[in-house]
């Protein structure tokens, strides 16, 4: 499971023994075919990290069908944003096939960074970074379509 | 699937969870006699569990600061035992022995004051009222002095108290996590996330009302004791601690845990009206910081709810039950809130 945490942006650069402390707090789930993770519109509990299988990320039309947003496979991560806040989840997770997930959740993390400070606030300055980032790509990406404001 | 196949598919999973369930059925009822060390195990766990954390925020292993934990528990034992304990055996025999006495003088004074009264008010018969009254406070203590040693002897022996209490609690304390996770490592992934969030918002509120609870006890005990001792209320210490405890209980609580110190106060000479503004003083700091500061604002039970549940934890359980009531109601308060919120934000309502 270490080497899986290692991949994710929000936990990379931390020593051998907080990984050992985040695997503590995991969850590991086994999901069948076409079983739902989470629903839209629901509260944001935590991420998961696909360990082997594949995820549907999958939006709700005013229409009434739906719509395949991505495809994610082994060691790919989704719903990290649920790490901050309760905010209700912007789609919904479907497992395509029988997948094994890993699941972190907010409140396991937060009481991990109210014990641990120094390894809460390496994570915290890493989701920082991790939310600066997607913001500054979806920046460029609305400059270059026209329809962002010039920073 | 033929109907054939699905009732034998439906009769299956009756039959798994009946099996289940009447399984379960009978280990709790073979666990009947460790519920009591369980249940109080759990709940000193639950409300240190928050020190324990703290001391692991500064590197300190878990199990080093269950440790120490542990070691202030045994450090508060043994002065209690050494200093308080004594002290509070000598004036609850005193209290004991003095109960008629006290009884007679403030039957005597009460029956003063009526008897001054009875020409001014139309209809008062000073005789009949002193008598009831008297009674009344006749079967309270009687009932008091009978039901709190037998509930505190209903607890457990001396070795489920001062061995498998401890025992339990270090484990709870040492493993509650992994134990949260075992148990919620069984619930099916359709219900996984919302158990997760319902538990978390349980045990932050119930376990900061209980602490909370706690702390105003101590704080309300220490500052009747002190206010008393320095009006110089003979048995400040037991007083101090029984309107502690009866503070649970809100609107009555602080007056109820007043009485006995005004009738002291009257059949010593001391002046009741110091007793009185002791009590007014210590209610206006626990409304003004102690509660606000422990508890919140959130957990305060509508009067109408605190005098209804008071009076049929009173009829249940006596004076045990009328103490125990507001804490077991806002348990059940904050649980049903918590759950009920959670099916809304998850659509299962």
């Amino acid at each position: 499971m270490q080497e899986i945490l290692k991949e994710i942006p929000i936990f990379s650069g931390l020593e051998a023994s907080d990984y050992n402390k985040i695997a503590r707090l995991a969850y590991k789930r086994h999901y069948r075919s076409q079983e739902i993770i989470f629903r839209e519109k629901h509260p944001g509990a935590g991420m998961y990290v696909i360990q082997e299988g594949m995820v549907e990320i999958i939006k709700g039309l005013q229409s009434g069908g739906r719509h395949i947003l991505v495809v994610l496979g082994d060691g790919d991560f989704f719903g990290e944003l649920a790490l901050l806040d309760s905010e209700p989840r912007s789609a919904t997770a479907v497992a395509a096939r029988p997948t094994d997930i890993i699941g972190i959740f907010r409140p396991d993390l937060m009481d991990l960074v109210k014990r641990e400070p120094r390894l809460g606030v390496k994570i915290l300055m890493n989701m920082v970074r991790f939310i600066s980032s997607r913001l500054r790509k979806t920046s460029l990406k609305l400059l270059e379509e026209g329809r962002g404001l010039p920073v | 699937m033929s109907n054939g196949t699905k009732s034998v598919s439906i009769a299956g999973r009756i039959g798994r969870a009946l099996l289940f369930f009447g399984t379960v059925g009978i280990v709790l009822y073979l666990m009947r006699p460790v519920y009591t060390p369980i249940i109080i195990s759990f709940l000193v766990a639950y409300i240190t569990a928050p020190v324990v954390d703290y001391f692991e925020s500064f590197g300190v292993p878990r199990v080093l600061s269950v440790s120490i934990i542990f070691i202030i528990f045994f450090v508060l034992f043994t002065f209690s035992m050494v200093f308080l304990v004594p002290v509070i055996s000598e004036e609850v025999q005193g209290l004991a022995n003095s109960v008629p006495q006290f009884l007679k003088s403030s039957d005597m004074k009460l029956r003063e004051w009526l008897f001054r009264l009875e020409p001014n008010i139309p209809g008062l018969n000073a005789a009949e009222v002193a008598n009831q009254v008297t009674a009344k406070i006749r079967d309270f203590g009687g009932s008091f002095l009978r039901e709190v040693p037998s509930y505190i002897r209903g607890l457990g022996s001396i070795f489920v108290l001062f061995i498998l209490v401890p025992f339990i609690t270090f484990f709870f304390l040492k493993d509650g996590r992994p134990i949260k996770r075992f148990f919620v490592n069984m619930v099916p992934n359709r219900y996984f996330e919302m158990t997760l969030m319902l538990l978390h918002e349980i045990t932050v509120n119930l376990g900061g009302y209980l602490r909370g609870q706690m702390i105003r006890m101590v704080v309300i005990s220490f500052l009747i004791w002190i206010g008393l001792s320095i009006i110089n209320i003979p048995y400040a210490l037991v007083l101090g601690l029984f309107c502690g405890v009866l503070n649970i209980i809100p609107f009555l609580g602080p007056w109820l845990g007043a009485i006995p110190a005004a009738i002291i106060a009257v059949v010593t000479g001391n002046s009741i009206w110091l007793v009185v503004l002791v009590n007014l003083v210590v209610q206006v700091l626990d409304m003004t910081v102690a509660t606000p500061v422990t508890l919140g604002r959130g957990t305060q039970l509508p009067a109408l709810v605190v005098v209804l549940v008071v009076i049929i934890g009173g009829h249940l359980m006596g004076i045990v039950g009328m103490i125990l009531a507001i804490p077991v109601t806002s348990v059940i308060r904050v649980t049903i809130t918590v759950v009920r919120e959670n099916l809304r934000s998850y659509e299962f309502t």
